[in-house]
């Protein structure tokens, strides 16, 4: 089980987290200029990386936020945590 | 049409029972302090007309330090997200509050909702307090930082709870009125081997308490 | 009955007290201090059980958790225990055990004719045999179950209590003997916050074991004694015994089983039975020791077969005399201690025979100056017996250690203490994503690097010897505290032994060579609770198995409730001298989560019955108790289903209950709707793109219904929104959408919206509604409230007033989910029975009648109203749902553009309709599915399915709605729903709308 730094309230378990899949996925602007294919890869298609992943996670049991993490999905380890609207570090997008 | 108003905190069906009126110390002892104002408020604390607005309805500064609470005389003020607090009234002055947030607030970005009814608070005394929320709090209650001033939400069994330690024996515990009668059960089942004892009344909060609590906000 | 096999003195059991036992039936007598192991053996009795494949008989080997063979069936009715190890039961007065795995007991067991067929039972009996013949699995099954079965878990429910804590510390050391302790007294002086957790009940491990030793002067067992006070006298120190730390999980979290009533007779117990810690340990020392290997020759199963380091324990420790002469077998040094104890102990010690040719250390001096044999160079090629020792066969070993030569002779013993090594216990050290690495020089398995922050610390880190142990325990121990706690500390104290320990190397002996090939002499045991031998393991080799793994899955090899801690590491060394790889390269199996069994209960703790999930209640739930409701689970809240009156069943309490609303007046507690305060300029844009609908538009106090889609395209909640005002909505959800739909708002307002200047708040709990339905609600409310303008014009459908119901201020909605004329009454939860109390009192007069959820389903399925999570399961777009009017033109949506994906477009899709039974009096069953002809050959096509059925009262007939393929262009078309018991039940498709189509009846 991890412990989440969340931005806002530190470390705490997992147990007070929600997941929230893949980070940075960008709703986009013109749904209607995209092929079915292109609106499918928005809506269903996401990374699965053996290494680092950038995903939202939110502090459902505490300050109700949203936020991302970056983790590694071999080693579980959290690398580091960022708000919302803050930039994703470059290496790992 | 019945003119008397009957007014039921969550757990009314609880305090109705025959309580302890004198416990020994070393019991664990639970009250409910029912009926107080409960408000949500929600805005932007870099937003100076917000803050100014809300310091001025509250009598004090909302506390913009993660986890943490302030009091104001009789208002008690909950830290719970960076634009999200919650202010803890007499039942009495609810009303009173709400109008002068709103009045403050005219035309500034901002939420005031009164959830009175929606949560209720709980005050367990004695030194096994801590002990019994362990049980089901992952949360590290004995952490250094996690003392008067302070607050935090986290889940106590499958409830998601607000905790704001009064200090080494004391915990209050702000939960959802729909969970509060299985809080309820949890909590006197888990407190079993620690002397679990139903007082009756309020929690003896007392104003020296409250000013030694508001003392160790930083 | 005389404990007859007790020594004259010692030991550390209390000889004033005596307690009375009963094994198999028959009663003996013991000490507080024995296990039920040391108290069987202090008895005499050798023969605890009979092996599981072969019915061998066989008796006590170790004295912990490594134990294999006495396995028990522990008390009985529901507070039975099954497959209990003796070795670890502490003895108490009353307690009642007998073996399993033989019946009708070990001395006679008619299930030992397996024995004769032994040779047809080879490794991979059960994979070969039930793969093919296929029939034969069923009739081998039967036999194997009965033969097999270890123990037999309780029938009845447990009577016990469990419970469950959390725990954060700076250090947590697992293991409280020699280096545990020293590491706890370390990091506790260095002011760390410290749990010590033992699987005994009594801390120190082997230092209650040792005879002579002395720590900084005093007896080790005595140095424990105090070690333990001292830590107890610190604050910041929290001491777990009988606490068995099981799993090492991410991030330092560690999960230890404390029992802490199963030593106390059953009538003395109170409390949980036992407590799961749950332990974030900012810094962990692993001083988890070592666990003794058995050394493998033939027939080394036979009772009176025991490790050198039990020996010691029974014989030291509990006051046991375990035989009349010993022979000691061993490849190392520590071994000798065995016979040294023997031997002060008074029991006749035949021989030491040892492995190495010429053993020169300070422990064999001091027993050949005790004047007891030593036969170097050589082994015990086999024990002989029936059903206990009776001698063994000692012959001598080459140099290469592959060979035995020369005569056979003949030592007579009724004990044979073995040793063929030690093997550091890294099962939690692996745990924690370490991997074990092989030492060649130390012949064993050691903790590699660390991947989280623990170290290892003694014998589970290869020190064999005392002051090693107590030198990097202490070590560890004051390191765990600086790491942990950030500060520059004193340096650790240092432990003096006496005498010193030093030891010879070992002579790694993983299979002792027979005079016959493998599978033809006596076998040689390797895993005695699978019964898998040496010869099984070579087998598998010679069919081609490689992988340990796969021999583990193949042989059984380590598979019983001892997970191999015995036999593991001499099967793992067997296969690779027979693949003629080394032991690294071989590789041991997972070392998985739990160290040693865990109950179910420690695993559940305190959330069973009715905390097992949170039950919600409403504001008005004793209402509904003393108005004789039957409550639903609707998520997690308990909603009343309805309210039967005297002699009434489902079928006609909800048949009144639905005229009532139809034809007077009902009323229906529908607080557990989610709710949510929508506050903010940008609140309607922000309704406009999570609703399919438009919202800009809708006037301030009025009310619309919207239908919220995943990106999608399909259904996930739906409810009506109020406008409050210009800024201000109020959002209604599903009751078990709430939670759901709010932390998706919330989610899209945060990360892809953040300029919206929109805040939510949930005010679910906080408002208490009660639905006020039919053609006389009207009257009622006019009755109830005063202040607000009932009239049609004033108040029309789908608007909002405020006003004060029954003194209290309440919002009150003019909503139906129904179809008839209805409100809503909203008010502050505090005063959500007295509003409700007043509604009722209000109501009498026209006879109003409260309902509950069943009512309310039949009410909005005569509507044609969907319920999301019931006629929608996910894959359901609005479009499918026929209701494409309230899909807004224009302006973008989430999941708009789904909805134009080829997929979804397609006319084929399952769509709502509406069933109409040939029989009306016949009601589909919810979830039958639709076929065109179940006559069809096998597989019939399917068609849809049905999602709601009800017998509607008001129509006198059964209705129902499905999702049928290319539905909404069907209607007129019969169909069939086949049922389990072969019937076919006809029906024809119909607009999913039965009652008032056109909208009147709310519209009065
Ligand atoms: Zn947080």
């Amino acid at each position: 089980m991890l412990i989440i730094p969340c931005p806002w309230c530190g470390p705490r378990e997992q147990t007070e987290f929600a997941y929230g899949g893949e980070a940075h996925i960008v709703r986009p602007k013109d749904p209607d200029a995209l092929s079915d294919e292109q609106w499918g890869d928005y809506v269903f298609m996401r990374r699965n990386p053996k290494g680092r992943l950038l995903e939202q996670w939110a502090h459902a049991f505490g300050c109700r936020r949203w936020f991302n993490v970056e983790r590694d999905t071999v080693s579980y380890a959290i690398t580091r945590v960022y708000k919302p609207g803050e930039p994703a570090p470059e290496e790992a997008r | 049409m019945s003119e008397r108003i009957l007014q039921q905190a969550p757990l009314a069906h609880v305090s109705a029972r025959p309580g302890a009126a004198v416990a020994p110390v070393t019991a664990l002892r639970y009250f409910e302090n029912g009926l107080r104002g409960h408000i949500n408020l929600r805005g932007d604390p870099t937003d100076a007309r917000f803050a100014a607005a809300a310091e001025r309805a509250l009598g004090a500064a909302l506390p913009t330090a993660a986890n943490t609470t302030r009091i104001a005389g009789d208002i008690i003020v909950y830290w719970l997200g960076p634009d999200e607090w919650l202010a803890v009234t007499p039942g009495e002055r609810e009303q009173e509050v709400v109008n002068a947030l709103r009045s403050g607030l005219d035309g500034v970005h901002s939420s005031v909702t009164p959830v009175t009814g929606g949560q209720t608070v709980l005050v367990l005394r004695g030194t096994h307090a801590r002990d019994l929320l362990a049980k089901g709090c992952p949360f590290d209650l004995h952490s250094p930082g996690f003392r008067p001033g302070a607050c935090a939400q986290t889940h106590l069994a499958k409830a998601g709870v607000l905790l704001r330690p009064l200090g080494d024996d004391g915990m209050e515990i702000i939960v959802r009125r729909s969970f509060a009668d299985y809080l309820y059960k949890w909590l006197e089942t888990a407190a079993a081997e620690y002397g679990w004892v139903h007082a009756t009344g309020e929690a003896p909060e007392s104003r020296a308490h409250l000013a030694n609590a508001q003392n160790t906000v930083t | 009955m005389s404990q007859r096999h007790r020594l004259a003195q010692g030991g550390r059991i209390d000889r004033t007290r005596r307690l009375t036992f009963t094994f198999n039936g028959r009663s003996y007598e013991g000490h507080p201090g024995d296990t039920l192991a040391s108290a069987l053996l202090a008895n005499g009795v050798t023969l605890v059980a009979r092996s599981w494949k072969y019915h061998r008989p066989r008796g006590i080997v170790a004295c912990g958790v490594e134990e294999p063979n006495a396995v028990v069936q522990l008390e009985t009715g529901a507070r039975t225990v099954p497959n209990a190890r003796a070795t670890e039961v502490e003895l108490y007065e009353g307690l009642v055990a007998s073996s399993v795995n033989c019946w009708p007991g070990p001395e006679l067991d008619l299930m030992a004719a397996a024995r004769l067929f032994s040779r047809l039972m080879p490794a991979g009996f059960y994979y070969k045999t039930f793969m093919w013949p296929k029939g034969l699995w069923m009739k081998y099954e039967h036999y194997i179950r009965k033969a097999s079965g270890l123990g037999h878990s309780p029938t009845e429910p447990d009577p016990d209590a469990y419970d469950k804590m959390n725990a954060h510390c700076d250090v947590l050391v697992a293991g409280g003997g020699p280096a545990g302790l020293a590491a706890a007294l370390a990091a506790g002086k260095a002011g760390a916050r410290v749990i010590l957790a033992d699987q005994q009940a009594e801390f120190g491990g082997t230092l209650l074991s040792l005879r002579e030793t002395a720590i900084d002067g005093i007896p080790a067992a005595q140095w424990a004694g105090q070690a333990v006070q001292r830590l107890s006298a610190m604050a910041n120190v929290r001491l777990l015994a009988r606490s068995t730390v099981f799993g090492y999980h991410d991030e330092n979290f560690l999960t230890i089983a404390q029992r802490r009533t199963d030593h106390l007779p059953p009538g003395e117990r109170s409390g949980a039975r036992e407590r799961t810690w749950r332990v974030r340990a900012k810094q962990v020392v692993l001083a988890t020791g070592a666990l003794e290997r058995p050394l493998v020759f033939g027939d080394n199963d036979l009772p009176g077969v025991m490790l050198a380091s039990a020996v010691s324990c029974f014989t030291n420790r509990h006051g046991v005399r375990l035989g009349g002469r010993a022979v000691v077998f061993t490849n190392n040094d520590g071994a000798y201690a065995a016979a040294l104890d023997l031997h002060a102990a008074g029991v006749e010690v035949a021989a030491v025979v040892d492995a190495r040719p010429a053993p020169e250390g300070a422990l064999p001096r001091l027993v050949r100056d005790a004047g007891i044999e030593v036969v170097q160079g050589a082994v015990v090629t086999r024990a002989r017996g029936a059903k206990r020792l009776t001698g063994a066969h000692v012959m001598a070993l080459d140099e290469g250690g592959e060979r035995v030569h020369g005569p056979v002779r003949t030592i007579d013993c009724d004990l044979l203490a073995m040793s063929g090594g030690w093997s550091p216990a890294v099962h939690l050290h692996a745990q924690s994503n370490g991997r074990p690495r092989y030492d060649e020089a130390r012949a064993c398995f050691v903790p590699g690097a660390s991947n989280q922050a623990q170290r290892s610390a003694g014998a589970c880190n290869g020190r064999f010897d005392l002051e090693s142990c107590l030198a990097e325990g202490a070590a560890s121990g004051l390191e765990a505290a600086r790491l942990a706690c950030a500060a520059a500390l004193p340096v650790a104290p240092r432990h003096s032994v006496s005498p010193a320990t030093r030891e010879e190397p070992l002579r790694p002996l993983w299979l002792v060579p027979a005079t016959q090939p493998p599978g033809h002499g006596a076998k040689q045991f390797v895993d005695p609770q699978n019964d898998v031998a040496a010869s099984d393991i070579l087998l598998a080799a010679r069919e081609g198995y490689r992988s340990i793994e796969h021999v583990k899955r193949y042989t059984a090899l380590g598979f019983g409730t001892d997970q191999g801690k015995l036999g593991n590491i001499n099967g793992m060394a067997i296969l690779a001298q027979a693949l003629g790889q080394t032991i690294a390269e071989t590789g041991t199996t997972t070392f998985r989560p739990n160290y040693t069994p865990v109950t179910f209960g420690a695993i559940a703790g305190p959330d069973l019955g009715e905390l097992f999930e949170p039950v919600r209640k409403t504001a008005m739930h004793a209402w509904h108790e003393e108005n004789g409701a039957l409550f639903e689970n609707v998520g997690q809240w308990k909603r009343p289903w309805y309210f039967p009156r005297a002699g009434e069943d489902l079928h006609s309490a909800v048949n009144r209950e639905c005229l009532a609303a139809r034809t007077g007046v009902g009323i229906m507690d529908a607080s557990t709707l989610g709710k949510i305060d929508i506050k903010g300029p940008d609140a309607a844009t922000f309704l406009n793109l999570v609703y399919t609908n438009a919202w800009s538009k809708l006037a301030v106090g009025r009310c619309r219904y919207g239908i919220m889609l995943d990106e999608n395209g399909m259904v996930m909640d739906d409810g009506v929104t109020t406008r409050l005002g210009e800024n201000h909505f109020l959002m209604t959800t599903t009751t078990g959408g709430a939670a759901r739909v709010m932390a998706w708002l919330e989610r899209w307002l945060q990360t892809e919206w953040p300029h919206f200047k929109v805040y939510l708040t949930s005010v679910t709990d906080h408002l208490a509604t009660a639905a006020v339905v039919g053609p006389k609600s009207r009257d009622v409310l006019r009755a109830a409230c005063t202040d607000i303008d009932f009239s049609p014009e004033a108040f029309p459908f789908m608007s909002y007033r405020e006003g004060t119901v029954a003194g209290v201020h309440a919002i009150v909605t003019r909503i139906s989910f129904s179809g008839e004329l209805a409100y809503e009454v909203n008010v502050c939860a505090n005063l959500g029975r007295h509003v409700w109390n007043a509604l009722i009192e209000a109501g009498k007069p026209f006879g109003i009648t409260p309902y509950g959820t069943e009512a309310m389903h039949v009410l909005r399925a005569e509507k044609g109203f969907i319920i999301v999570g019931q006629d929608t399961d996910g894959s359901v777009t609005p479009v499918d749902l026929g209701m494409d009017w309230i899909i807004g033109k224009g302006k973008d949506f989430i999941g708009r553009r789904s909805l134009h994906r080829s997929d979804t477009r397609r006319e084929d899709r399952k769509q709502l309709v509406g069933l109409l039974t040939e029989d009306p009096k016949t009601v589909l069953p919810e979830g039958g599915q639709v076929v065109k002809d179940a006559s069809a050959p096998v597989p019939v096509p399917m068609e849809g399915h049905v999602t709601s059925s009800y017998f509607s009262a008001f129509l006198d007939r059964s209705i129902a709605l499905a999702l049928v393929k290319g539905g909404a262009k069907r209607h007129g078309e019969e169909v069939q729903v086949p049922l389990a018991d072969g019937r076919v039940l006809r029906a024809t498709i119909a607009p999913p709308v039965f009652v008032d189509a056109e909208g009147a009846r709310q519209n009065v």
